[in-house]
């Protein structure tokens, strides 16, 4: 199966005062037609910034150093302005993190929504209208809502909002990056919900970005789990859950505060420093497993076991042996 | 009601007795005046050595009546009585008692502490306004508070800049511990801490109790996390405080809402279950009547909507306002 999007080798730095500081260092990912792949990490795990890389919407002094981002085929990193609006919005759409500022505020919910989709197809504002109501029902917004503004929606339908602005012109890729933090228990639940109805019913392929690797395990086909901006464990659903192999992965599992939660754990220490990394693994400050050998090299990632990638020297002995 | 009729005040450290904050707001033209009501109505008394788990949605008024514990809001009615004293009557000696008693944990640790200052001034800022200003001993217990949150001294020169989220939360914690306060309220203290290092703070809280038979209320919205911490859990919604029990009757939650916080937290409930709730948390300038969970409960009859359930007692210790159980 050709993949939607896959992502090359790609590396993404800020160059900022204190140094470059490396966020993205060498990803690559496949994203299928119809999955839901998640993306797992902390904050400053360059996950983010994945996803901006994605829609080319890295500003200074941020910058994509190599790599490439193919589109249905197509390298979004090469293209100019102009060819990026056919692909923006039309086959990759986003949900931006934190819905409450990713609206306009002086402008009502409807024409937010009109104008992405005037800007892409030649109608005219009764029918964008119509289209945008429409796609309102869709996400379980009230229509009587459409001409209010966004300071008058709660933070969930918001996030509705968002999510019919990103679903408007039927994209091939949704990226929804942490699409329910700082929402409410139960309305994290019920946009979660609307998620995977949508996706059952416009068959988009989705890349779900969060923190929180216990709501990706109850969404997601598959997980790529991101370390100091490198994915260290990439696997189905299933297997990182019943056979979790990095210790990170396994840590996060432990630490997890909702399924199977029984006692407080953490992963010892704190994430690294993205402008100075540590040599070798980079996890291995904070790894139970670690060994002088882990300090020489950052060991690659490698398909231990059919399709479950692991970045980390001990796990790939062992599996070699 | 919870108000104890013969209170222990040895053994009590706060009583907050029909507490009401309501903040005023214009509401569509000059002479209507609305009020949000954050607190409405709510009774509670913290003892001595004990956590207690304050659970609600954004919302539901749980920072509110936090900050109005540690004198931070002015009540529109009720008290809160410290030492038998209402808190806005204290004066001189006792204000300042009871500021060195009750200490505060704010959510956001990147917000909480003076970036222009090192972390020993913003751990010793408290000491100083509590006349400890021997420089021996305000360096060996800066040094000590920093030990019990498990950081090194040399953080005593860093800037908070230069730590994490989870070190700046620990200075925080050291800051409020400095005073060997009797209450702690933290507002949801692990809420912007990365998930990795959430179970450390909550271990430490803990360790932290143990030791020098603090009280804490516990401000979250993950009730899961509250029940695992705390020996009493409070759960409210708009401004009314809706169950209260004791941790071992944990679990088994009454109140339709607080099986719908519980559902929410665990994945294995399927997405229908919390479907079948509809809406959101409403505002709270015009709260629903009766019941404020009418809208959304699934259990509702008629005379939810007209009359307010009370807090009454099902079992020891277990209070819920519900019709359901009356």
């Amino acid at each position: 199966m050709e993949a939607i999007l896959r992502i090359n080798d790609l590396y993404v730095s800020y160059f900022t005062n204190f140094g470059e500081v490396k966020a993205v260092n060498g990803v690559t990912l496949n994203l299928n037609p119809g999955e839901k792949l998640g993306v797992a990490g902390e904050s400053g795990s360059g996950k983010s910034t994945l996803a901006l890389a994605i829609m080319r919407l890295i500003r200074p002094p941020g910058r994509i150093i190599r790599g490439a981002i193919y589109i249905n085929g197509k390298d979004v990193t090469k293209m100019s302005e102009r060819e990026l609006r056919g692909v923006r919005w039309k086959q990759v759409a986003m949900v931006f993190q934190g819905a409450m500022n990713a609206l306009n505020p002086t402008h009502r919910v409807a024409f937010q929504i009109m104008e992405a989709i005037r800007i892409h197809e030649k109608i005219n504002k009764k029918e964008a209208f119509k289209k945008a109501i429409n796609l309102l029902s869709l996400v379980g917004v009230d229509p009587a809502r459409a001409k209010d503004y966004p300071f008058q929606l709660s933070g969930g339908m918001k996030q509705r909002v968002m999510i019919a602005m990103a679903i408007a012109l039927n994209p091939s890729v949704l990226i929804a990056d942490e699409p329910t933090t700082a929402l409410d228990v139960v309305t994290q639940r019920k946009i979660l919900a609307l998620l995977k109805e949508l996706h059952d019913r416009l068959k988009f392929s989705l890349l779900m970005i969060s923190h929180d690797i216990d709501l990706l395990l109850h969404f997601c086909d598959s997980i790529a789990v991101m370390y100091a901006g490198q994915i260290v464990e990439q696997s189905s659903t299933k297997n990182i859950v019943q056979h979790p192999m990095h210790p990170y992965t396994a840590g996060l599992l432990k630490a997890r505060f909702r399924s199977n939660f029984k006692e407080f754990w953490s992963i010892k220490g704190s994430p690294p420093d993205l402008i100075s990394l540590p040599p070798g693994c980079r996890f291995r400050p904070r790894c139970d497993m670690a060994s002088e050998e882990c300090a020489r090299e950052n060991p690659e990632l490698i398909e231990v076991k059919p399709y479950h990638f692991v970045r980390c020297l001990k796990v790939q002995d062992a599996a070699e042996n | 009601m919870l108000q104890k009729i013969d209170v222990d005040y040895n053994n009590t450290i706060l009583d907050v007795v029909h507490l009401k904050v309501y903040f005023p707001v214009r509401k569509w033209g000059p002479f209507k005046r609305g009020y949000v009501k954050a607190v409405d109505d709510v009774s509670l008394s913290v003892e001595k050595n004990k956590i207690y788990g304050l659970i609600g949605e954004s919302g539901s008024g749980k920072t509110t009546l936090g900050r109005a514990i540690v004198m931070l809001e002015r009540p529109t009615d009720g008290k809160i009585l410290f030492m038998r004293k209402n808190l806005w009557e204290l004066k001189g000696h006792d204000l300042k008692y009871f500021r060195r008693s009750v200490q505060m944990i704010f959510q956001d640790p990147f917000a909480a502490l003076n970036p222009l200052w090192t972390v020993f001034k913003n751990l010793s800022l408290p000491l100083f306004i509590h006349d400890i200003t021997d420089k021996k001993e305000i360096q060996r217990l800066c040094i000590q508070a920093l030990t019990e949150v498990k950081l090194a001294p040399h953080y005593l020169e860093k800037f908070p800049h230069e730590l994490s989220g989870g070190e700046r939360q620990r200075i925080c914690i050291a800051r409020a511990l400095i005073l060997k306060p009797r209450l702690i309220v933290a507002d949801e203290p692990t809420s912007m801490i990365d998930a990795s290092l959430k179970g450390d703070i909550c271990k430490l809280l803990v360790e932290l109790k143990e030791k020098y038979n603090t009280s804490y209320l516990f401000i979250s919205h993950e009730i899961n996390v509250a029940q695992k911490l705390s020996e009493q859990m409070l759960i409210m919604y708009l401004g009314k405080i809706v169950e209260v029990l004791t941790t071992h009757q944990a679990g088994k939650y009454l109140h339709p809402y607080s099986k719908l916080l519980m559902y929410g937290m665990d994945y294995s409930i399927p997405d229908e279950v919390i479907l079948r709730f509809k809406g959101e948390i409403p505002s709270a300038l015009t709260p629903p009547s009766g019941c404020r969970f009418h809208t959304r409960c699934i259990y509702a009859t008629p005379i939810c909507t007209t009359q307010e359930p009370p807090l009454v007692e099902v079992e020891p210790g277990h209070f819920v306002a519900c019709f359901l159980y009356d």
